[in-house]
């Protein structure tokens, strides 16, 4: 059985004690991201490859026409595939889903697919026949932490990156046939993106254990994320500020010692797509405000970020702008 | 000493390697096989790891040549007398014999068996530690056969029987390096050319370092802050040339100082 | 070399290898590349030196080069970045592996499979899209290296019609492309050597 890592006492006790300081192990600030890395596959459309320091994950968009479903005739299909495999870590078992691969997986679905970021509506072609469904396949190559924020910001990159052939319908009634123009005959459709979800997921250290811990107490299960129902939480609770460090984007290392966290799904227009909060450690309101303001901050940031990586992939493919004749050619 | 790169499969050079000075004339040339080396009898020599053929030459009698395949990477197999750092993760046995199971992370045997009789004055049961899970120890492989599994663990130096700073290790931190970087940090000075950032950092700051051959470290220093500094100038500088890992922890030190 | 699990075999290492597709989940095509690949890198392993551990492999196909009736290009890609991880893990090898893939087609569809027509080794997607309609046979060809020279033949994978000249006709073009592979794999090897080794200077 492959273990989970268990962090030892002098890892805990020093993570703590270092926090106490305001030091991170990396030496990044609190509220700092680590290096973010997004790339873009030069054949093909919808596939990016997302660096967040050493936590690497692909993700990759495809498309493919089929039925909808018979209660949504309007709306085409849209999954997204997140099986994280051994090549990860280790720790992740193959074919058997873990407790935290399932928050992951909640989590992207909540922040990318019911946060509505890809209009469904729009892939509909003859409703109640066919439409396209989209999906899309995030593969976890390296595990150091973020696994979720990395995750969300490939499939965001992907779905704005990704083109659908082109398609025509001809004929009437139930005599209609869609008609699919390979990429290399037509320019291919971009997808309908309403808006770019950015997930960022803030943990929590008792700095108050600190002090206990360096005396030799160890807290049992201090690794383990508990995971709660997505409530958005009110805690009663008063705490001063000075109790609870908060970092933004934490490391495996990290993850594994921390004593709560919070994920916020956040865009550009400053809305808030999704909280999720886990862990057995309860947060003060105004902590969870200062987070929203913190991960729209990063949202916009990494949008940025996606957006001047698109526009150089577009540069790149668009050589002696064929893509412009093209599509000129098109509209005639 | 002399290295190329080989690959698994690749025909040993045992010629060039030997060389003329070992040749005796009463006996044949003598070669000790070291690790990524695998003898086939009669007398085929195969390479079974990627990396630099090293050959150390022993002048002084009984002559031999030592040629094995030098690797930084990898995962460790645990070999006997190795010093590592492992984790206490539970405890069996009952109270007169007990014994701790001791992870080894990156480790191809992840799990010692470290007894409890096994520290310096250990002799009576009052006097052996009690370590809760968690503990980190830094401790010497007695015995293992990869056949058999689990390596055995002392805490003892064994010429001394006394602690010799094995046991259990209290406050610092734990980071991780190569293989390649560990065993380079336990040679003996020298064997591996020039001062290691070890040595570079041991001019700048006073610390305390133990070294896992697992390639795990553990340090401990006069702040969190001279600590952190000194896992990322270990972590950053391993690989460089030797000048410019001078300058960058020279640069990390004085970063942490200034502060 | 990780962990094992109660699957431990007593005497040798056992090999569990994981194909990921790089769209939906795994199905028999993923089954089919496992079990080549077991073929051709289990062989080389020295599995009795790590008895009672567990060698994992996790293969995850990032973007396939083949056209959907097609298999090879993933295989014999597959199998060499196998090989590079298990050197890059240290894991006790007996000898080098590379593979290759070669598709031959008619060169124009009236003679098809009756002449050779064209040859394409290691093909790209793009070209495998040209001419796929022609496509007469494909083979996916791994061989053992020793020392960079031609050892043994781990893999022979052909789907098509094709007649014996040919096939060994194939087997000869593999044999070079994969010494060329092999030479390729060492300058690599060679590369993050050196890499690692900076601080001798």
């Amino acid at each position: 059985m492959p273990r989970d890592l268990t962090p030892s006492t002098i890892e805990n006790t020093f993570v703590l004690k270092a926090l106490t300081e305001r030091i991170r192990l990396d030496s990044r600030s609190f509220n700092q991201l680590r290096d973010l890395d997004i790339s873009f596959s030069s054949t093909e459309y919808g596939v990016v490859d997302v660096k967040l320091g050493r936590t690497r994950v692909i993700a990759r968009i495809s498309a493919e026409i089929t039925q909808p479903y018979t209660d949504r005739p309007y709306d085409g299909l849209f999954i997204i595939s997140t099986e994280i495999s051994p090549m990860a870590a280790p720790t992740f078992e193959a074919g058997r889903k873990s407790e935290d691969e399932l928050v992951i997986s909640r989590i992207i679905e909540k922040s990318i697919r019911r946060s509505g970021a890809l209009d469904t509506e729009s892939l509909c072609i003859i409703s109640g026949e066919k439409c396209w469904a989209v999906r899309a396949d995030v593969h976890f190559l390296d595990h150091d932490g973020g696994l979720m924020d990395a995750a969300c910001i490939a499939v965001s990159a992907g779905l704005l990156h990704f083109r659908r052939p082109d398609i025509t319908i001809e004929g009437v009634g139930s005599r209609r046939e869609v008609i699919v123009h390979p990429i290399t005959e037509r320019v291919p459709v971009p997808l309908a993106v309403l808006h770019v979800p950015v997930c960022v997921t803030f943990s929590f250290f008792d700095v108050r254990k600190a002090s206990s811990a360096i005396s030799g107490r160890t807290r049992k299960d201090e690794a383990k994320d508990v995971d709660e129902d997505d409530v958005e939480e009110e805690e009663e609770e008063e705490e001063d500020d000075s109790s609870v460090a908060v970092l933004v984007d934490a490391t495996l290392q990290e993850e594994l010692l921390r004593h709560g966290y919070m994920s916020v799904t956040a865009n550009t227009n400053r809305e808030i797509c999704q909280i999720q909060k886990g862990g057995d450690m309860p947060v003060d309101v105004g902590v969870l405000l200062s987070c929203s303001e913190a991960a729209i901050m990063v949202a916009e940031k990494v949008t940025k970020l996606i957006n001047k990586r698109l526009k150089e992939d577009e540069a790149r493919r668009n050589v002696g702008n064929l893509l412009v004749e093209a599509r000129a050619e098109n509209d005639r | 000493m002399s290295s190329e790169v080989i690959l698994p499969g690749d025909p040993i050079p045992l010629d060039s390697v030997i060389g003329n000075d070992l040749d005796d004339s009463d006996s044949g040339p003598v070669i000790q096989l070291g690790p990524g080396i695998l003898h086939i009898p009669p007398e085929t020599l195969l390479p079974i790891r990627a990396g630099t053929l090293t050959t150390l030459t022993r002048s002084k009698p009984p002559k031999s040549t030592t040629i094995y395949v030098d690797t930084s990477g990898g995962r460790y197999v645990p070999a006997v007398q190795d010093t590592i750092l492992g984790t206490v993760i539970g405890r069996f046995g009952d109270q007169e014999k007990s014994f701790y199971r001791v992870s080894i992370p990156g480790s191809a045997a992840p799990i010692g068996i470290l007894s409890s009789a096994a520290f310096a004055n250990a002799a009576s049961r009052h006097t052996r530690p009690n370590l809760s899970n968690g503990t980190t120890v830094y401790a010497r492989i007695s015995a293992f056969s990869i056949a058999l599994g689990e390596p055995e663990l002392e805490c003892f130096d064994e010429n001394t029987g006394k602690e010799g700073g094995f046991g259990e290790l209290k406050g610092g931190m734990l980071a991780d390096v190569s293989i390649g970087l560990a065993r380079r940090l336990l040679a003996p000075n020298g064997a591996y050319g020039g001062p290691s950032v070890v040595d570079a950092l041991g001019k700048l700051v006073p610390f305390e370092i133990a070294v896992g051959r697992n390639g795990r470290i553990w340090i401990d220093s006069e702040s969190c802050k001279m600590t952190v500094a000194i896992i990322t100038a270990i972590q950053e500088a391993e690989e460089l040339p030797r000048e410019q890992m001078e300058e960058r922890v020279q640069k990390i030190i004085k970063g942490a100082r200034k502060e | 070399m990780e962990v094992n699990k109660r699957d431990e075999l007593p005497d040798v290492a056992t090999l569990e290898i994981v194909v990921r597709p790089d769209v939906g989940v795994a199905s028999t095509r993923e089954q089919f590349l496992q079990d080549r690949i077991r073929r051709v890198v289990g062989p080389v392993i020295a599995l009795e030196l790590h008895p009672r551990t567990l060698i994992q492999i996790v293969v995850q196909i990032v973007q396939s080069g083949d056209t959907k009736a097609l298999n090879t290009i993933a295989l014999s890609a597959s199998i060499n970045a196998t090989y590079m991880a298990l050197l890059d893990a240290g894991v006790p090898l007996r000898s080098t592996v590379s593979a290759t893939s070669i598709v031959c087609y008619a060169t124009s569809s009236t003679q098809a499979a009756l002449t050779t027509g064209g040859v394409l080794i290691d093909p790209t997607r793009p070209e495998l899209e040209k001419i796929e309609k022609d496509i007469t046979s494909v083979h996916t060809i791994a061989y053992e290296l020793k020392g960079g020279q031609m050892e043994r033949l781990l893999l022979s994978e052909s789907v098509g019609s094709f007649t014996e000249d040919e096939v060994f006709e194939c087997y000869d073009a593999a044999a070079k492309v994969c010494e060329e592979t092999n030479r390729t794999m060492r300058e690599a090897v060679t590369k993050s050597v050196q890499q690692k080794g900076r601080w001798r200077d």
